[in-house]
């Protein structure tokens, strides 16, 4: 696999994918720790890796994420050892025959005390300045903070207005596709009280809201999957999200991320395995087509 | 109220990731806060792309934002621009969840070579659209493959078999994608 001592440049590119098999992993990373060309070429392959990444269409984690986060990471609060003391000065001695020892003599003792007096006064009005001066700087660093802070209140308030106005129009726009999901004909068995969903569907802006109720309890590993079924003939069916139902029976799924304009000739409810599937997987519990 | 400040002031004049670092090794909670509002995005878009299951690439994304906070020295300068780091991590984490493998440390450890500030919304966001124009004028196959390998986690052995190429011509094509990639981008 290598080229004279060093990785291949194919290799390089399947070691920073992980794709290489186990035993050529190992003896690329050997290789690797010890050669610093080829970790530079490396770096430049994952900087690769990075532009692509970024394709990844973009997706605003749950809320409850960032919440979790933090809780876990005040569970796992850090022991912040104390900052270092600094060691105490010894005083300087100085030898019996120096400046300074002889400058305290009778003679000299007068000007000297007008000096220390000039001197206080000098460090006196620095203080009072070094005081007005702070205030003022806390001030402003309060305003500056007071500021920050109802910025980021405008920003919070204004994205939960403008998820608030995505759901409003979704549910008020003449032209949001209403279907009802139903037991499709063909289900066999039905239970007592059918299930039954509801989804509202907004193509233009990718929104969608779902409610459905007398759902069945699901087993253990098993999840529901709402599909979106795309108007366009030959495009599989798009995962609009995994959900389960309360004690009850009832489930919704409001305003998942669905790209936009995608049209729908319908919707489909499957259980799938928990973290859903590619496809969905016979047989659609649920079923609905635009009329 | 600290709290709220703190990330308010983020709004407003970012803080420079080598401060926030600094931040977190003293153990200040506020600034894994920031960490996250500045990267859970991409780290998360990527996981799921993986994953293809929301909690899941909740899961990545934790494990992954943890590992900031309890080992923040391993995120130094050194590894180039962090916010690049963690979309590579994201991805080679999902990639371990999906194979059921554990994370290779030795990854983790090299150097990143990037100019990419991903924690800049507008420069974040002008590389979005060139990474994404730029995937668009690859060839057919070539996307095909280096989605096969990148986001589906697939070998190149696994892909030779889908597809029916030859492991040359998979492994020239995944490559080969990547180079024009970053020379589109950097055009």
């Amino acid at each position: 696999m290598n080229e004279g001592n060093h990785v291949t440049a194919d290799n390089l590119y399947l070691f920073a994918l992980q794709l290489l098999p186990e035993a050529e992993m190992r003896n690329a990373a050997t290789h690797l720790k010890e050669c610093a060309v080829c970790r530079s070429q490396l770096g430049e392959i994952q900087g690769e890796m990075v532009i692509y990444a970024l394709t990844a269409e973009a997706r605003t984690p749950p809320s409850q994420a960032r919440e979790r986060l933090l809780r876990q990471v005040a569970e796992e609060k850090k022991e912040i050892p104390p900052e270092p003391v600094e060691e105490k000065r010894e005083p300087v001695l100085y030898p019996r025959n120096s400046k300074m020892y002889l400058i305290d003599t009778p003679e000299e003792r007068e000007p000297r005390r007008v000096a220390v007096l000039m001197a206080w006064l000098g460090w006196g009005v620095v203080a009072c300045l070094a005081v007005v001066t702070g205030m003022q700087v806390d001030q402003r660093q309060m305003v500056q903070q007071d500021m920050a802070v109802a910025t980021a209140q405008l920003s919070q308030s204004e994205q939960q207005n403008e998820r608030a106005q995505e759901v409003l129009e979704t549910l008020h726009d003449p032209s949001a596709m209403q279907v009802a999901l139903r037991l499709p004909l063909s289900a066999s068995a039905p239970p007592k009280v059918d299930p039954e969903a509801h989804v509202i569907y907004l193509a233009r802006t990718g929104g969608l809201l779902f409610l459905a109720d007398h759902l069945d309890p699901l087993q253990s590993g098993k999840t529901y999957e709402l599909w979106l079924l795309p108007a366009q003939a030959g495009q599989p069916a798009l995962s609009v999200g995994l959900f389960k139902p309360d004690a009850n029976g009832n489930a919704s799924v409001v305003m998942p991320q669905l790209p936009r304009g995608v049209a729908a000739k319908g919707f489909g409810v499957t259980i799938e395995k928990d973290g859903g599937a590619g496809s969905p997987t016979p047989p659609i519990i649920l079923a609905g087509m635009q009329p | 109220m600290n709290s709220g400040m703190d990330e308010a002031k983020a709004l407003v004049q970012p803080e420079p990731d080598g401060e926030l670092l600094t931040r977190v090794q003293r153990g200040d909670e506020r600034a894994m806060a920031v960490f996250f509002d500045r990267y859970s995005k991409i780290v998360y878009s990527v996981a799921l792309r993986v994953l293809r299951d929301s909690a899941s690439a909740e899961d990545v994304m934790q494990e992954i934002f943890m590992q900031i906070w309890r080992s923040p020295n391993s995120f130094a300068a050194s590894k180039g621009a962090l916010g690049g780091w963690l979309a590579v991590m994201a991805r080679n984490r999902s990639v371990d969840m999906l194979r059921r493998r554990r994370p290779s440390e030795l990854m983790e450890e090299l150097t990143l070579a990037t100019a990419c500030n991903l924690g800049d919304d507008a420069e974040r966001s002008l590389l979005v659209q060139r990474a994404q124009a730029a995937v668009k004028l690859l060839p057919m196959e070539q996307r095909k493959t280096l989605e096969m390998a990148f986001f589906d986690g697939l070998t190149h052995a696994e892909i030779t078999e889908m597809t029916g190429d030859s492991v040359g011509t998979v492994k020239n094509r995944m490559r080969s994608a990547l180079v024009t990639l970053r020379k589109g981008v950097q055009a």
